[in-house]
């Protein structure tokens, strides 16, 4: 890996570099494709994905429903599309709200120090402790299945690991000359903190971003599968697994292609993740530009 | 380090995810101890294993005792025959003395698996210990007291004059034990019974419960040698992949859909027949708003198409209700009553009536500016619900209600159902507990009836269920049940969409098992066989 990264000496081509790496050009062409799918899926097919035609359920695939349909007669195809719109929006979502908790609050333990530090330490490591899934199902438990509550959830329990890693890199920032420099001229902590703290911790989240997105998805349909996320008739992965669950020897389409969507876009997250880890990460660059 | 960690956690979840459908439909691995076949005589022939959907957990008959009745273990005073009429079991009559009491005349030839024999005393110590340690029993029953007479008599007290005792003691939680059977701490762990089969063993760890032949079986001896029962079989697909891989020889309700591709393979037999059970829609509360409005209630009996749901949610396994629970077969149906066809016209048109139209056009019915926003509850473990949920939240779509479905746990819905428009798509309240009509009226719509959450409340339906118990006549009871099963019917109290036929599967090689409608689920019956 390192051996690679001599190659790229010149931090501008660093961009260039990350397409040409193979996994991420995997990863970021799937991405694309899931995103079209997304964003154009009521032009994608001609059915509805809730609408119920009871006539027409359990259909292997054909011409007209590629994917088959499920139980209730929906086309599974259309289902699988629209879903890709749930769950990724979902996971991005996750991730962003995990950010921001994760950032403030590495942030202000790292550059407070103290007890502010000890305390908030002390509260990650709780956190860590416990699986987060564990924790998603008792706080689902708590505030009852849905697809919003599930979201929730798991946005309020990602935020573990940037806190940790924004905490160290807030350690390393606050005693870099500028920082000093700022102080002495008076700058108050908040707008040191938000406008030169943060956005420095940025970059190397990228890399826990893309993997956790991944992650993310996974929990949602996990959560989905044991019927604790999206509600009936919502087409979401995890959903569409369960409800298929019991019809898979008699339609093995109903929950194939669901899971095999959950399979391409957690990759495609983590190819991606591998290939941002390859460039950004801090220490592979300390190697570089040395 | 810590991406490295991420990373390769996340594709471990993955796999795990990918392969849970697998896992859980090839999990069926039932441990019925099949290896000992080898050292085994003649007799295992004759011997039946049976993977049952609910776990058995206890043995001790005030707490077990409907399992262990319909494993034929223990047995009641009377029995409810499978075309749910009343005949004579341990008891050989009994008479009303007075209102409140009845007497009962035991029969003389009952021998206990120990080879005791029964006596008033067991009877009375059965009675008194099944409703001091289950005090739900005392309610299902409606007995104060029972008092021994003599050797082979007792009487039943009651509170108030009760007409439903003698089948009130065909009750499958009403089964009479030896006052020999063994106890630990307090708690029956070797049952001793009258029926055809005998408690051998029940191992809690594996859910196992093992029983035999009872040689001296007053009416009778069963054809079985041994019969295993492995409980707590949940998952429909688990019960499948079981009788496919043969690792059990009997079980129930596989997977809707597979019925039809079960019953073209000649290695099984499956039998389909009905059951008093059924799919219906409560409303969460007859007293508040919508549902407080029966034009309202009408428009939304009418609106279910209940034909499409009995053929492609049911499978064809189940038959439209006439608005009421009974199945067709019950003497105390009121073959009457016709309930609510599918007829959109009728439904749009009860709903404007009430006032409800949609004034914005957005597809939503509106009245007084609030749009008619509803959920549907429903619970997962019966798998006819969810999608029959789905399937009515499309049907009410046609009318303008916009229904979102929710699935969770039972008792977590009944904490809902008092949010505006909650509806509970619910399934399997049995019928017929007792071959008497007043348990299933009674319970779902008396004022004070156990099942009635939903404030169902009609002065003439509590006036005529409290005749209807105290009256001894059995003309007149026809005459009232039916008239309570119309107004019922009439008040749209419910919604009932259809009955639900049971599916049993077994080898090819079992024989002889009756179909039994009044059982809860299904039950074995001492004429079964194995033919090679």
């Amino acid at each position: 890996m390192t051996l690679r990264f001599k190659q790229n000496k010149l931090p501008g081509k660093r961009s260039i570099y990350l397409l040409k790496h193979k996994s991420v050009a995997i990863g970021s062409t799937l991405i694309v494709m899931l995103a079209f799918l997304a964003i154009f899926a009521p032009y994608l097919t001609p059915y509805d994905p809730i609408e119920v035609d009871l006539y027409n359920n359990i259909q292997s695939p054909s011409w007209e429903h590629p994917f088959g349909t499920d139980n209730l007669g929906r086309d599974v195809l259309t289902r699988v599309i629209y879903a890709t719109r749930i769950d990724i929006l979902a996971s991005i979502f996750i991730v962003g709200i995990s950010m921001i908790i994760g950032i403030s609050i590495g942030i202000v333990s790292g550059y407070y120090g103290g007890v502010i530090d000890k305390v908030l330490v002390g509260m990650m490591d709780t956190f860590l402790a416990l699986p987060e899934i564990i924790l998603a199902l008792v706080l689902v438990g708590a505030l009852g299945p849905g697809l919003f509550n599930v979201t929730l959830a798991l946005s309020l329990l990602g935020w573990v690991k940037y806190a940790r890693v924004s905490r160290g890199l807030a350690l390393s920032i606050k005693e870099k000359e500028f920082i000093e420099a700022m102080k002495a001229v008076g700058v108050n902590d908040f707008y040191l903190l938000t406008r030169h703290i943060a956005p420095n911790t940025i970059s190397p989240l990228l890399t826990l971003a893309a993997l956790h997105l991944g992650h993310a998805i996974l929990s949602l349909a996990a959560l989905g599968f044991l019927g604790l996320g999206a509600q009936p008739p919502m087409p979401e992965w995890g959903a569409m697994l369960n409800e298929g669950r019991i019809f898979l020897r008699g339609g093995w389409w109903l929950s194939i292609f669901p899971g095999l969507m959950i399979m391409i876009t957690v990759l495609a997250f983590n190819f991606i993740g591998d290939g941002l880890r390859d460039a950004l990460d801090p220490r592979m660059k300390e190697v570089v530009i040395k | 380090m810590m991406n490295m960690n991420i990373n390769r956690k996340s594709i471990g979840i993955w796999i795990v995810l990918a392969t849970i459908v697998g896992l859980v439909a090839f999990s069926g691995c039932i441990d019925n101890g099949e290896n000992d076949n080898d050292n085994d005589n003649i007799g295992t022939k004759q011997k039946l294993v049976i993977a049952e959907p609910w776990g058995i957990s206890s043995v001790d008959p005030a707490k077990a005792g409907g399992t262990l009745n319909n494993f034929l273990v223990l047995e009641t005073l009377t029995f409810m025959e499978p075309d749910f009429s009343l005949v004579p079991g341990l008891a050989k009559s009994w008479e009303l003395i007075d209102d409140t009491t009845w007497r009962v005349h035991l029969k003389d030839n009952i021998i206990f698996h120990d080879d005791t024999k029964l006596t008033a005393d067991d009877v009375k110590y059965s009675f008194d210990r099944n409703m001091e340690e289950n005090p739900t029993i005392r309610g299902e029953l409606g007995i104060k007291s029972v008092e021994k007479i003599d050797d082979y008599t007792i009487d039943i007290i009651t509170e108030k004059p009760d007409a439903a005792i003698p089948a009130a003691l065909s009750y499958a939680r009403a089964v009479i034990y030896s006052k020999n059977s063994i106890e630990k701490d307090g708690i029956i762990i070797n049952p001793i019974g009258t029926g055809p089969f005998k408690f051998e063993k029940y191992d809690k760890a594996s859910d196992i419960l093992e029983l035999s032949k009872n040689e001296n079986y007053w009416n009778g001896v069963p054809k079985l040698d041994t019969v295993i029962i492995q409980g707590g079989v949940g998952e429909a697909s688990t019960r499948e992949m079981a009788i496919e891989k043969g690792e059990v020889d009997f079980t129930t309700e596989p997977p809707m859909g597979s019925t039809e591709r079960l019953e073209n393979n000649p290695e099984f037999n499956v039998i389909i027949h009905p059951l008093c059970q059924g799919y219906k829609l409560n409303f969460g509360n007859l007293s508040k708003a919508p549902f407080d409005d029966i034009k309202v209630r009408k428009a939304i009996a009418y609106a279910v198409d209940k034909e499409s749901i009995v053929e492609h949610i049911l499978y064809d396994r189940g038959e439209i209700s006439n608005g009421m629970g009974f199945v067709p077969g019950i003497e105390w149906r009121n073959n009457d009553l016709v309930g609510y066809p599918y007829d959109l016209q009728k439904a749009k048109q009860l709903l404007k009536e009430a006032g409800w139209e949609d004034t914005d056009n957005d597809g939503i019915l509106d009245k007084d500016g609030k749009a008619f926003k509803m959920t549907l509850y429903t619970w997962p473990q019966r798998p006819a619900l969810p999608p029959l949920a789905e399937t009515v939240q499309s049907q009410f779509k046609e009318i303008g209600i916009d229904a979102e479905v929710r699935i969770m746990d039972w008792s977590a819905i009944k904490e809902r159902l008092n949010e505006w428009g909650a509806i509970r798509v619910s399934g399997g309240a049995t019928c017929m507990r007792i071959p008497d009509p007043s348990y299933y009226l009674e319970r779902n719509f008396h004022s004070k009836g156990d099942s009635n959450s939903y404030g169902y409340k009609n002065e003439e339906v509590d006036r005529l269920l409290d005749e209807g118990r105290s009256t001894f006549d059995k003309q007149k009871r026809y005459d009232i049940y039916r008239e309570v099963q119309e107004i019922v019917v009439d008040d749209v109290a419910d919604v009932y969409i259809a009955y639900h036929n049971l599916a049993v599967v077994t080898k090819s090689s079992v024989n002889g098992y009756v179909p039994n409608p009044s059982a809860h689920d299904y039950r074995i019956n001492s004429g079964i066989y194995i033919e090679e």
